[in-house]
């Protein structure tokens, strides 16, 4: 994104001579004046403008047209109609306009956005050794400086950005360790860095002779200071976000507004001490998340990681957009080919050196080393970005005579890493075989025995007598249980237990997974059904072969195949529509009816059940294949095909609601899985329906086993759930009825003795994933007794 | 390392405890000044109770357990050598190991040693299988109050399920490896030992 970006940067920026050019305005808010006008006067010379101008006149005709019309605006008097108010809008206008060709490219360019960060190691040694050897290097450099110009310059330059880190490497997944090390080092980059510049800054105005000891050990305790500080005020601004929305309950609306704010005061703060913001921020976000994650709504966690992520992106996108009309403001910058070339160099192997060295020495302390290959990455993406150019430019040019000389530099050094090792680190990444990120969900075995082994390290650690790090952090969790979350956690999170959230995560998962499988092999499509099936038409709609086969949501169909023994169970149910809040909408298995039809196309639902002889055991993908079930190449469960109940309901905004909401909540760290949106519609079932269900002659369907497991837990835990929550009438609703009776499945896998399912079951119980899902997804409601009024958000 | 004559280490001992555990001398010797300290009857051997007294085994949920682990079947005393063969199951694997003899046997702090360690808390009755019983007692342990018994046993029932391969309803120490392979146990079980 950012080659074509600053190539395309002088897109807006023609829209902006050409909006001024006429009323020869100086000073433009923007302070691009110098270098616009530069442009003007050089117009084609460039390659790149005389795209940008073609393009421009083909995009931005209106910037065109308006100057002329502009001018002569201004001279005519009366009232005018319609007017070019140019001037009013010209600021917002442009910004908006270079963000949002800097976005396109980036649609364009599709996989590499590239806006560098990189998070190093942060050292203030290995600066400091840069920055005395590229010292060395005036020897060969014609610029005016002395030493503390040049160390000036190396502690700015060696600044490594947390945009362009995280810009890589979320695009190139490595592991999480090296994700950890790299990203954490930019973070806390800002500390030193910033200090060190400012530490210098004030040397080099002092003058280098006057610069005593005392100013070092200053220096040296003013690092200690502003970096502990910072970390010390987010950590308090982190308490007060947690205990504020502990008391969100009644004003969801408003739980993002909370943390922004917060955050933002957290920043303020550290500001207004001229400590790290930085950090401030950053460990603000640290702490809290635990808690304000637990407190706030699913809605407002959505609401609050994309707004971050867009505002992230505005961000990035800005600096890199100024950064290259800096590039080409030649008023601004002088060049020296040694300065640069050195420092380019330099660089590269000093970060090299300091990486290799300060890994040795971790890794005597490390339980698992850090091999070459980390080092190489770590020291690969090592990229300089906004912050080395931010600081460089607020340089004093009367106080450093170099200044031009080093933004030159600064900017080359800037282009360089963002563009060459930005866009080479993924081949290298790839090539080098270095450990990806997995993003495998753990499974109910690996979280119990994970939990199991952090307990046995901790008592082993205990009896061995060493503090290791499993010592720590259970006086940490003990510290954690009995203070701090009974301060900031709210009352009803606070009981929660983490293995049973991580249990209901799984089960909510597989049962997602489960259902897309069917669906698949047995060509079957979710559909929501509203308004009185009148004929049994055919379904129109397909299913592509692939990882995403497209649910059918056609909102124009009025007649969802229904199986030929169910249509007046459907057409009854569509007497009373308002009963139906605006929570969901049902989905029904239909199979397709494609003309080619498979030939156990038969119309009993037990036929459609039978089908698993036929149907292609599942792909090992992970996401289709049955995870308890691996290997054994089960028939997929078949799906109860009756219709449920049809609930015409605004399908529009329910459907929208549920995806968004679903799909965050049912999937929130792998938004791409693809089942999920279409699962999650098929989640969002509406409303209880006082529909009857027809006692199924099939509820002695086939299912295969090991859904049905899960379908079992879930219902218990759902009972358990509606039980505890809602003090429910069981079985009284008769909404509730037929729930419990999808989830108990009466015979289990014959081969596996089914776990005793200690709710009575009851007769003519059936099966029905549709209904199943729902239940499983409304299962802990807002705590009203009233099932109807059960939001769709709630989960 | 303490002044009582009679259970000062000896060089052999040393050497051959090495030799069993792959610990390092100096390990050793400090593992074995807090073996001392921890055996206050000074009869260099370990009781329960000895254990118990450490104050942070007893908010541990598997404490009891792996206190018991460190008693040989059916005995109520450990001695040193014991108490360090059963630590050695927490050493970190190093790759020089990995190339050892292959006719040497299995270091007790390799993979399967280790998941056997871990397979034996589960595994009270030590009938090689873990039963839905005693699978709710670990959890029951681990989980505190916070959950009912019945969403217990639903966790248990479906742990079971998504382990269990041959049908018995419990798991067998190899349906519990095989469950565990994408697990990096090397690293989840073992503890750095100060050089």
């Amino acid at each position: 994104a950012v080659p074509f970006g600053l190539m395309l940067l002088l897109l807006p920026v023609a829209v902006d001579l050409l909006g001024t050019a006429a009323p020869q305005l100086q000073g433009l808010a923007l302070g691009t004046a110098s270098p616009v006008h530069h442009l003007l006067h050089r117009g084609p010379e460039y390659g790149a403008p005389g795209i940008a101008l073609a393009r421009s006149a083909a995009e931005e005709p209106a910037g065109f047209g308006g100057e002329e019309r502009d001018a002569a605006e201004h001279h005519s008097g009366g009232y005018r109609v319609v007017q070019w108010e140019w001037s009013y809008v010209q600021n917002p206008y442009i910004i908006a306009t270079w963000l949002l060709v800097a976005s396109l490219a980036k649609i364009c360019k599709s996989a590499s956005g590239v806006c560098v960060c990189v998070c190093v190691c942060v050292c203030a040694f290995k600066k400091q050794i840069h920055v005395l050897l590229s010292a060395l290097s005036s020897l060969y450099v014609h610029v005016q400086a002395d030493l503390m110009d040049f160390l000036l310059f190396g502690a700015l330059i060696s600044a490594v950005d947390p945009v362009a880190v995280l810009a890589v490497f979320e695009e190139v997944h490595v592991n999480e360790t090296l994700f950890i090390i790299v990203f954490g080092e930019s973070l806390l980059n800002d500390a030193v860095t910033v200090v060190l510049y400012k530490v210098y800054i004030s040397f080099v105005e002092v003058g280098a002779a006057n610069v005593q000891t005392a100013d070092y050990f200053k220096g040296v305790a003013s690092f200690l200071i502003v970096s502990i500080g910072g970390t010390l005020v987010g950590l308090v601004f982190a308490v007060i976000l947690g205990f504020i929305t502990r008391f969100t309950k009644k004003v969801r609306i408003i739980e993002p507004l909370f943390v922004f704010l917060l955050v933002y005061l957290a920043y303020l703060t550290a500001e207004l001490f001229s400590l790290s913001a930085i950090l401030s921020m950053t460990f603000c976000g640290i702490g809290a998340n635990k808690y304000v994650e637990a407190n706030i709504s699913q809605k407002s966690r959505t609401t609050v990681k994309y707004t971050m992520k867009n505002l992230a992106s505005i961000a990035e996108t800005i600096i890199f957009i100024f950064l290259g009309i800096s590039a080409v403001d030649k008023s601004k910058w002088a060049w020296d080919t040694g300065l640069v070339s050195c420092t380019l160099i330099f660089i590269f192997v000093f970060r090299a050196a300091g990486v290799v060295g300060q890994t040795w020495l971790l890794n005597r302390f490390r339980l698992v080393p850090l091999d070459k290959i980390d080092q190489v990455v770590m020291s690969y993406g090592g990229l300089r970005g906004a912050v080395a150019f931010a600081l460089v430019v607020l340089l004093d040019g009367e106080k450093v005579k170099a200044k031009d000389y080093f933004v030159a530099t600064t900017i080359v050094v800037v282009f360089f890493t963002v563009m060459f090792q930005g866009l080479t680190i993924k081949p290298l990444v790839k090539w080098l075989k270095v450990p990806r990120a997995t993003n495998r969900k753990p499974t109910i075995n690996e979280e119990i025995h994970e939990r199991a082994f952090d307990h046995i390290l901790t008592a082993v650690e205990d009896i061995a007598g060493l503090q290791g790090y499993h010592h720590w952090r259970d006086k940490w969790e003990q510290f954690d249980k009995n203070y701090l979350s009974k301060l900031l956690l709210s009352k009803s999170k606070y009981r929660r237990s983490e293995l049973w959230e991580a249990y209901q995560k799984i089960n909510i998962r597989d049962a997602i997974s489960v259902i897309d499988q069917v669906m698949k092999f047995n060509h079957l499509e979710l559909r929501p059904v509203h308004e009185v099936p009148q004929s049994h038409r055919g379904s129109d709609t397909k299913e592509d072969g692939g990882d995403k086969p497209r649910r059918n949501v056609s909102w124009q169909d009025k007649d969802p195949m229904l199986f030929p023994m169910e249509p007046e169970d459907t057409k009854a149910e569509h007497s009373d529509p308002e009963k139906e809040e605006d929570v969901g909408i049902v989905f029904v298995a239909h199979k397709a009816e494609t003309p080619k039809q498979r030939p156990k196309s038969v119309p009993a639902a037990l036929d459609v059940c039978q089908s698993p002889p036929a149907v292609p055991s599942p792909p090992p993908s992970e996401d289709n294949h049955l995870p308890w079930k691996a290997g054994l190449g089960s028939p997929p469960p078949c799906v109860s095909v009756e219709a449920t109940k049809i609930i015409p309901v605004d399908l529009q905004q329910a459907w929208n609601q549920s995806i968004s909401s679903l799909e965050s909540v049912s999937s929130p760290p792998a938004l791409a899985e693809p089942v999920h949106p279409r699962i999650s519609a098929l989640s969002r079932l509406g409303g209880p329906r006082p529909a009857s269900y027809t006692p199924p002659s099939s509820s002695t369907s086939v299912r295969a086993p090991g859904p049905q497991s899960p379908f079992c837990f879930l219902e218990k835990k759902k009972e358990v759930q509606e039980k505890e929550e809602e003090e429910e009438e069981t079985g009284v609703s008769q909404e509730l009825q037929p729930l419990m009776s999808n989830l108990r499945p009466p015979e289990l896998l014959p081969p596996h003795p089914p776990p005793p399912p200690p709710p009575p079951p009851g007769p003519g119980r059936r099966r029905n994933p549709c209904v199943y899902l729902r239940s499983l997804v409304t299962a802990p409601p807002p705590g009203t007794s009233e099932l109807h009024s059960r939001r769709p958000t709630q989960l | 390392m303490g002044s009582r004559a009679s259970t000062l280490l000896r060089e052999e001992e040393i050497e051959e405890i090495k030799k069993e555990t792959g610990f390092s001398h100096s390990q050793i010797t400090r593992l074995y000044s807090r073996f001392t300290s921890l055996d206050k009857g000074e009869n260099g051997t370990l009781s329960r109770e000895d254990f118990q007294r450490i104050p942070e085994l007893a908010i541990n949920p598997l404490g009891d357990r792996i206190i018991n682990a460190f008693f040989p079947e059916g005995e109520d005393q450990v001695n040193f050598r014991g108490f360090m063969r059963t630590l050695a199951h927490f050493r970190p694997i190093e790759d020089n190991e990995k190339n050892k003899n292959p006719t040497a046997s299995e270091p007790l702090n390799s993979r399967s040693n280790k998941l056997l360690f871990a397979f034996r808390l589960y595994d009270l009755d030590r009938d090689d299988k873990i039963s839905r019983d005693e699978l709710l007692q670990v959890l029951r342990m681990m989980v505190g109050v916070n959950i009912s018994d019945e969403q217990l046993g639903s966790i248990a029932d479906r742990t079971i399920q998504e382990a269990d391969t041959n049908g018995d309803s419990c798991i067998s120490f190899q349906e519990f490896i095989k469950v565990l392979e994408k697990v990096d146990v090397e690293q989840k079980m073992s503890i750095r030992f100060l050089h």
